[in-house]
């Protein structure tokens, strides 16, 4: 969205960084939206499945993610309460704003 | 996601988690905003320019049940022993918006709050001047649980 910056100052980031092991991790991202946080995540983590029931999430997350980051992520258009995942598959998953 | 659709997504987490995994619970917590004492306060706002920050009033949340929602469900898993609390603590979230319109359109999308009339009186007035930001700031909880 234009003419809006969220937290430039990473607060997010910096207090999953230090709580969780995210550095070289897999990570499974719930409710991803437009992809905010999966851009960070995306830049310390060795992968990031991040998932959003709206496609119109998952598209603009898709335009918003920069070419290099585009190895390391996959969308899915899919729903929290069903992941298209097998068991013990992810050492962190992470819901922001989604829960 | 309605309360039942919280726990199901929770116990599908605790599924995909390795045996030790580590789920992040991240969201608006309105009860430790610093300074305020009023649950339905959102976000404080202020206005920001040349380094300097002048408060101009709150933004007030029209409903809690989605948040509501996702305590019990967090509440609940826990109760079932699903996870465990490993930590839990709040950290502040600003968002800054170039001028009146582009933090009314992000608050339209977001669909739960609106900038009050004084308040966007306030606003108006401090706008006049370029070279300014709306800030708002909001404080998240971060839960991590622990499979």
């Amino acid at each position: 969205m234009k003419g809006v910056r969220r937290d430039p100052e990473r607060s997010e980031i910096r207090a999953l960084l230090r709580r969780l092991p995210l550095a070289g991790a897999r990570i499974l991202e719930v409710g991803c939206g437009d992809g905010r946080l999966t851009r960070r995540l995306a830049g310390v983590a060795r992968a990031v499945e991040a998932l959003d029931p709206d496609p119109e999430g998952i598209a603009q997350a898709r335009r918003l993610l920069p070419a290099r980051l585009a190895a390391k992520v996959q969308f899915h258009v899919a729903s929290g309460e069903r992941l298209p995942f097998g068991g013990g598959s992810f050492p962190v998953a992470i819901t922001s704003w989604s829960l | 996601m309605a309360h039942e659709g919280m726990v199901h997504a929770l116990r599908e987490i605790h599924r995909v988690l390795t045996p030790v995994g580590l789920l992040a619970d991240l969201r608006p917590d309105r009860r430790l905003t610093p300074g305020m004492r009023r649950r339905d306060v959102l976000a404080r706002i202020s206005y920001r320019r040349e380094g300097r920050e002048v408060p101009v009033g709150v933004l007030e949340e029209g409903s809690f049940a989605d948040d509501e929602a996702a305590d019990r469900a967090v509440r609940r898993v826990l109760r079932e022993g699903t996870f465990t609390l490993a930590s839990t603590e709040t950290l502040p979230f600003r968002y800054y918006f170039r001028d009146l319109d582009s933090a009314e359109d992000y608050l339209e999308s977001r669909n739960t709050a609106n900038i009050d009339t004084p308040t966007r009186r306030r606003l108006e007035v401090l706008a006049r001047r370029p070279g300014g930001e709306i800030v708002l700031l909001e404080t998240l909880r971060l839960n991590i649980l622990r499979k």
